[in-house]
């Protein structure tokens, strides 16, 4: 029982990181009509960061922690300026901003390694201890950390998109953007908004993890194929399907790693995608559609 | 207040509209009349910035507006409530009129009494505030398009064929609380395809074909006009 639920502390804790990456999937899908395929590496960035922060400068963890989230929301909205702002107006812009996105991730893992090298570093994690007992189970402190840190971000993050009127612009660009610019509603400042919340989450993900995984070029890319996973489960429209979705996709490869086959790790998060592609391709909370041929 | 000179616009090479003017004075309800597809709508959509001019110039308030975002038109309280009231399906009703008012700053207090304001012209929504939009019928979708354009604090609300799609009873409301609106002091711009109602609630008319303004006159003149009666029986007279 202790192993099941040390396990289940685990999934819950990767399955957050999933889950804050896919959220910024889910953000820019919905508010602006794009899959951004450098969603990972925002994870990557902040965990880089963080290295910068904590490694180089001496800042104190919480400290370079608050730094490395605005620093990878300023660089998402940098993004949105240099790599979607461009291409957004292109006829059928849905490939060039996607292809645009795939050749940004590319340009930016190539820059990193150029900036840090291949080396991973390692950071510290939020507690200097790494482990904490409760009720007699033995549980390791970043995964708890990463639990709460989501979940209050979580709960921040739907207080913002349903009660303030800022969030509300979000939704509602997000559901007709020409009627909200009849509004009034400055859409293209509420697109550099949706970066910004989608890098920072990314950023915070990468942060999280951090401690786990070392920091190292990959890391956006691997997390981001878990989330991309994670988000299709959820209905990649959904922020609360992201959210679940994630949480699906850690558990489901933290049980299979350990109870089936730990080779097969990185296979499981995609068995369950192609299960959910071919039972329930919308997902948990996507709208079932169908377009007329 | 509003003066639309000699504008011209295309969806991609095909031109809906051709040298269309006109002009609205403060205070007026001002109908623009046609069938489907005479440049109604387009008209709407140049003044609101939605689709650009390729000639001609769109004034208001002597400031020329044409080459100006939808938001900035917005903001300059000009306010279009479109073709198919294009709620926020996804939002209350209350969240839907909220979102009326992002073209300008408002205090909790003001917004307050914005909803009361609106509430009073359309009591029946209050029961509805919670409900999400897209479950509503088509007149209280209706209503609630009006209600958001009300919410913007309109110094000209424009209105696209509010009575598309909805029972004749609840096309009757419609029109009286356009009358009700603009006795309260809005200018209203009314695109229409019923002119028959549209007449009894208008000052002045225009009327569009293929793209151009053909007439312009009183509404008393064209509800009374017995050749109009005919060439738009089909049209809702």
């Amino acid at each position: 029982m202790q192993e099941f639920i040390q396990l289940t502390v685990a999934g819950l804790a990767i399955g957050s990181i999933y889950a804050l990456v896919a959220l910024g999937f889910v953000l820019i899908y919905t508010t602006v009509d794009v899959v951004n395929f450098a969603q990972g590496d925002f994870a990557m960035i902040g965990a880089y960061f963080m290295v910068t922060c904590v490694l180089s400068w001496g800042l104190p963890w919480w400290l370079a922690f608050v730094i490395s989230v605005v620093l990878a929301a300023i660089a998402g909205v940098v993004f949105q300026l240099l790599i979607y702002q461009p291409v957004k107006n292109r006829p059928r812009s849905f490939v060039p901003i996607l292809i645009a996105t795939v050749g940004a991730s590319i340009f930016i893992e190539q820059a990193y390694l150029i900036m840090y090298g291949a080396v991973p570093y390692q950071v510290p994690g939020m507690f200097s201890v790494q482990t904490v007992s409760l009720g007699g189970i033995t549980l390791y402190s970043q995964y708890l950390a990463i639990i709460v840190i989501t979940a209050a971000l979580v709960v921040l993050l739907s207080w913002f998109l349903e009660k303030t009127k800022t969030g509300l612009q979000m939704q509602a660009t997000a559901q007709d953007p020409d009627t909200a610019k009849l509004m009034g509603i400055h859409t293209a400042w509420i697109a550099a908004l949706v970066f910004a919340i989608s890098a920072g989450t990314g950023g915070l993900a990468g942060i999280l993890v951090a401690p786990v995984f070392n920091v190292s070029i990959s890391m956006g890319s691997s997390i981001a194929l878990k989330a991309f996973a994670a988000a299709v489960v959820g209905g990649f429209s959904s922020v609360r399907g992201s959210i679940i979705g994630g949480l699906i996709i850690g558990l489901v490869e933290t049980y299979g790693a350990t109870y089936i086959s730990g080779s097969y790790r990185d296979a499981f998060a995609f068995i369950v995608l192609i299960v959910f592609l071919v039972f329930r391709p919308y997902g948990l909370f996507g709208e079932k559609t169908s377009d007329k041929v | 207040m509003l003066k639309v000179d000699n504008i011209s616009a295309s969806y991609g090479k095909v031109r809906a509209i051709t040298d269309v003017s006109l002009e609205v004075r403060e205070g007026e309800v001002v109908a623009l009349l046609g069938v489907n597809g005479a440049g109604k709508s387009t008209t709407l959509k140049t003044i609101s910035g939605l689709l650009r001019t390729q000639d001609g110039s769109i004034h208001f308030q002597d400031e020329r507006i044409d080459r100006l975002s939808p938001e900035k038109i917005a903001r300059r309280r000009i306010v279009h409530v479109p073709e198919g009231r294009r709620l926020f399906p996804g939002l209350t009703v209350r969240e839907n009129l909220i979102m009326g008012t992002s073209n300008h700053k408002v205090s909790k207090v003001d917004l307050n009494h914005r909803l009361d304001y609106v509430l009073e012209i359309f009591p029946d929504l209050k029961p509805l505030y919670s409900q999400l939009s897209w479950s509503l019928s088509g007149g209280q979708q209706q209503m609630v398009a009006i209600g958001r354009g009300l919410m913007a604090d309109p110094v000209i609300l424009m209105l696209d064929e509010p009575s598309l799609g909805l029972a004749p009873v609840i096309v009757k409301q419609v029109f009286k609380t356009i009358r009700d609106i603009n006795a309260r002091g809005v200018t209203v711009l009314l695109v229409e395809q019923n002119a028959h109602l549209s007449l009894q609630v208008a000052h002045r008319a225009y009327l569009i074909e293929t793209g151009r303004i053909v007439r312009e006159d009183d509404a008393d003149t064209l509800l009374h006009d017995e050749n109009l009666q005919k060439e738009m029986l089909g049209a809702g007279f």
